[in-house]
């Protein structure tokens, strides 16, 4: 019952990794790889703050045990932007107000960009019902909507 | 948390010769999203976890012999997405898109939704409905069919014994005169457990306007969802009109007083159902009804 051996690729970059069977993604992605961009909220699925993209698709990395990801490539907030140069999605969320604590933006930032590398020009309806899973405390969604939907204008899905 | 042991078997056989050893400490992982929490509060204590989340054969979607044929560890992004459910089983479709989130329904499986026994699953009411059948395969690959309602012994428990697997569940092809529906009622509309979920399938004579064949099944007003002679004998052999509307929500009404007479929750259910009631005739019959 030692450690387990698994290939995983965060953010373009490749890992050999022994973990313990134990952990999550979260915790390996917070805990192991110090990303710690990726928030746990309520660690039961409930709030999405914890999202990653697991082979392209948003899951809750509270409720992904960390094995799980062997030979799957994970993106984190970390790999989406940069301090310097911030991806256009990020952008939207500043200029719209659609940031305020911040807690939940990691999560709700990488559910847009996986909508709209989905669904480039997404009806309000469909943003609200592909955002669900990601509750905000502070703004009301109505500023991460216009967000999305901007972004959408802009064609920000063709970007990367 | 105590150390397990971990298989992540790639194929049917592997996930097979995994389960030779298995005991009642063995525990089936797929998506995660019940197992994860179930580990973390020690309502499983596990030593020996297999991960069937990577069995290609437990992956698929396929029409064969009379049958709509999904892998149980499809998840429910793939089946409500999928051409060949919407097609064949829309209400099974319509069901898998109201699960959860977006990032739950791209990481629990419908295999998952009726092993973990959850009076609330909402794939079980659809299922129910369309009288699927689940086959469960032995670590000796011996295999069994049992009707899906059968899989569930209670709250959270079910009737597989350690060294079995659902691998499948069978969905007998229905005629191009039925029509299928599922509805859900939630706290609020996403990520919400199903405080009352129903799925309806009927046999429509277009021409003649009559209802020929009716199948209920009502879920989180019991242990397990389950069917309705009562309510399906209100709608076979007659007309859908507002009037029928009102008769068959007034006996899903009984019927769920009567499956749930003693629990604090029956005096909202029995009234809330018929809301529901009402959604669901609406979606199957709205041509009738503007008639």
């Amino acid at each position: 019952m030692g450690k387990i051996a698994i290939k995983v690729t965060v953010n373009g970059k490749k890992y050999d990794l022994e973990i313990d069977p134990r952990l999550r993604l979260i915790d390996l992605l917070r805990d192991e790889l110090r990303l710690t961009g990726t928030k746990e909220g309520c660690g039961e699925g409930e709030c999405g703050a914890c999202t990653v993209l697991l082979n392209g698709a948003p899951v809750n990395s509270c409720l992904v045990m960390a094995f799980q990801a062997d030979g799957k490539k994970v993106l984190t907030i970390e790999g989406l932007g940069s301090e310097e140069k911030m991806h256009p999605i990020q952008e939207e969320f500043l200029k719209q107000g659609a940031v305020q604590c911040g807690y939940c933006t990691p999560g709700m930032v990488l559910s847009a960009y996986s909508l709209l590398k989905k669904n480039p020009q997404p009806a309000r309806e469909e943003i609200k019902k592909y955002l669900a899973g990601n509750l905000c405390r502070c703004t009301g969604y109505d500023k991460i909507i216009k967000a999305v939907e901007s972004a959408s204008q802009k064609g920000v899905s063709r970007d990367d | 948390m105590k150390k397990f042991t971990v298989y992540s078997p790639k194929n049917l056989d592997d996930a097979l010769r995994c389960l030779k050893t298995a005991t009642g400490q063995t525990k089936l992982l797929a998506g995660g999203t019940d197992f994860v929490i179930q580990l973390r509060e020690g309502s499983i204590t596990p030593d020996t976890v297999i991960d069937i989340s990577g069995v290609q054969e437990l992956k698929c979607i396929k029409e064969e012999d009379g049958f709509l044929k999904i892998g149980a560890a499809c998840t429910f992004t793939q089946i409500s997405e999928s051409n060949l459910v919407q097609q064949k089983a829309f209400c099974l479709a319509q069901a898998a898109s109201e699960v959860g989130s977006e990032q739950v329904r791209n990481a629990g499986t419908i295999g998952g939704n009726i092993a973990n026994a959850s009076p609330a699953a909402d794939s079980l009411p659809a299922l129910v409905a369309l009288n699927a059948e689940v086959t469960i395969v032995d670590a000796n690959g011996k295999s069994r069919s049992i009707p899906v309602e059968k899989v569930s012994a209670g709250v959270g428990k079910n009737n597989l014994v350690a060294n079995e697997i659902i691998t499948e569940i069978n969905i007998p092809l229905l005629g191009e005169d039925w029509r299928t529906a599922f509805c859900k009622l939630g706290r609020r509309k996403a990520l919400a457990i199903a405080r009352i979920n129903m799925a309806l399938v009927v046999r429509f004579d277009e021409s003649a306007g009559l209802i020929k064949d009716a199948r209920i099944a009502l879920g989180a007003v019991g242990t397990v969802a389950f069917r309705t002679q009562k309510a399906e004998g209100i709608l076979v052999g007659n007309k859908p009109s507002r009037e029928l509307m009102e008769k068959f929500a007034e006996t899903v009404s009984t019927v769920v007083e009567e499956s749930i007479p003693t629990r604090s929750s029956m005096p909202y259910k029995r009234t809330a159902v018929k809301g529901l009631a009402f959604d669901i005739f609406e979606k199957l019959f709205s041509d009738s009804l503007k008639k």
